[in-house]
């Protein structure tokens, strides 16, 4: 997969918490990444495994539309986790990666 | 034109969509009723159509957020919905063509050898297309299609059915009710859309299991972690199979097509690249991978459930922290805990020795 910033300013928001779910909407927040440039970087995520997906259970939903979730891979764990301590040591990505995910 | 006449215009101009806003604000209407609009879109399967639902109406978002987001959506949708839309009639207009390439065939080789024999006469090495062309095909109702890979997975059926049954009249039963299944399966338009083979071999599994549910035999309890004591007791030899067998069920659709190509037929990359529609490169990166997910899963596979929040925790991570793939914070947890656990330890004895085997 092509390094490009929206990548790697994804990358790290999922890594940030490893183990947990990340919803569509809060990912474009703490990432940064606008929705348009960050679902097909979701897609591609999925089609390699790197993450899998999963809806909100409706009961806890309260009566809103269930939401899907994102949640990475053991793979998709490692492959980042590679990702960005490649990245880590380009001048282009120093500003957004931060000291934990290199 | 005077500069009231401007004014007047801009007024009227500026009155029409101000007056919208604020009806849309007041009832809340305008972002759904956008995003219904939106969704359309995406192709009509895809996911996103309800994740952005989803996404609208949860609690985090704000009540002003939504009309910034909404129009976000706009773009999203045109980028990628319209996208995703592409692909999907590419993959149509696909298995049209090989319907009529398949009809074709089979109607030149009905005419030498009559109706009935032409599903048998395609033979899998005279047939090019991959799985996923096939399935497509399938789905589109052609019965050539799945002779073809009827043909092509026969063999793979019948050897792992050997494993499931105890005489070889069961073998050729199971096999044929799982080819069976798979295309009523595929006739309702559901079913896999790559990994033929592995689907198969699933739907054999769980009719085994279905099987034994309803004989209703009695298990012994079985301590946890118990590991063979001898090699060549046949009990410990088919534990063993057993419980390679749970960690390859447990691994991704892809990775088992590609373990089961590369580790049991003994295909090189190169002859499963175009089965897989991928590189020969790809496959090989791939097979990689997949070999290290299935250490994981096989060691993942010794383990039984615990009591305990700590020791769950532990126990759950434990193979990845044995192959070392899991995030430091994580494994310098995990480490602490062994440290006061002695159950925990045990645990993670056992599943050393297993990974000094697996070498």
């Amino acid at each position: 997969m092509r390094k490009t910033q929206a990548l790697i300013q994804v990358a790290v928001a999922l890594m940030a918490d490893p183990q947990g779910k990340h919803w569509g909407y809060n990912l474009t927040k703490r990432s940064g990444v606008r929705s348009g440039v960050l679902y097909p970087i979701l897609r591609r995520l999925l089609d390699e495994h790197w993450i899998s997906d999963g809806w909100e259970d409706p009961a806890t939903a309260g009566g809103r539309p269930p939401r899907r979730y994102y949640q990475l891979t053991e793979l998709g764990h490692q492959e980042l986790r590679a990702l960005l301590a490649i990245a880590g040591n380009e001048p282009r990505f120093q500003d957004i990666i931060p000291g934990w995910a290199r | 034109m005077t500069m009231s006449d401007l004014f007047i215009g801009g007024k009227v101009l500026w009155l029409a969509p101000v007056s919208l806003l604020v009806f849309g604000a007041a009832f809340g209407l305008i972002p759904g009723l956008l995003l219904r609009g939106i969704v359309l879109l995406y192709p009509k399967d895809d996911p996103r159509r309800q994740e952005l639902f989803g996404e609208l109406y949860a609690p985090e978002m704000g009540r002003f957020e939504r009309y910034v987001w909404v129009f976000q959506q706009l773009e999203t949708g045109l980028r990628d919905g319209l996208l995703a839309r592409r692909d999907s009639r590419h993959r149509r207009k696909h298995a049209g063509k090989l319907r009529e390439q398949f009809s074709t065939n089979l109607a030149e080789i009905s005419e030498h050898n009559g109706a009935a024999t032409a599903q048998r006469s395609l033979a899998p090495g005279a047939c090019e297309l991959s799985d996923t062309e096939l399935l497509a095909a399938v789905r589109e109702g052609d019965m050539g299609a799945y002779g073809v890979l009827y043909e092509r997975h026969l063999h793979a059926a019948k050897w792992a059915a050997s494993f499931l049954t105890r005489s070889s009249a069961e073998r050729e039963d199971m096999v044929a009710d799982a080819f069976t299944r798979v295309l009523r399966v595929l006739r309702d338009g559901r079913g896999p859309n790559e990994e033929f083979r592995v689907y198969l071999l699933v739907t054999m599994r769980n009719a085994v299991i279905n099987s034994a549910r309803e004989t209703t035999v009695q298990l012994p309890d079985v301590p946890e972690t118990d590991l063979p004591r001898s090699d060549d007791d046949p009990m410990v030899n088919r534990w063993d199979a057993t419980t390679a067998a749970k960690a390859f069920a447990s691994l991704p659709e892809k990775w088992r097509t590609v373990l089961w190509h590369t580790e049991v037929e003994e295909e090189t990359p190169a002859e499963i690249a175009p089965l897989l529609g991928m590189s020969a490169n790809g496959v090989a990166a791939l097979a990689y991978r997949a070999r290290e997910g299935l250490r994981q899963a096989y060691l993942q596979a010794h383990l039984r459930d615990v009591e305990g929040r700590e020791c769950q925790a532990t126990v759950s991570k434990l193979a990845g922290w044995m192959r070392r793939s899991v995030p430091v914070p994580l494994g310098r947890k995990i480490s602490q805990h062994l440290a006061s656990c002695e159950d925990c330890r045990a645990r993670a004895d056992t599943l050393a020795r297993v990974n000094q085997e697996l070498r």
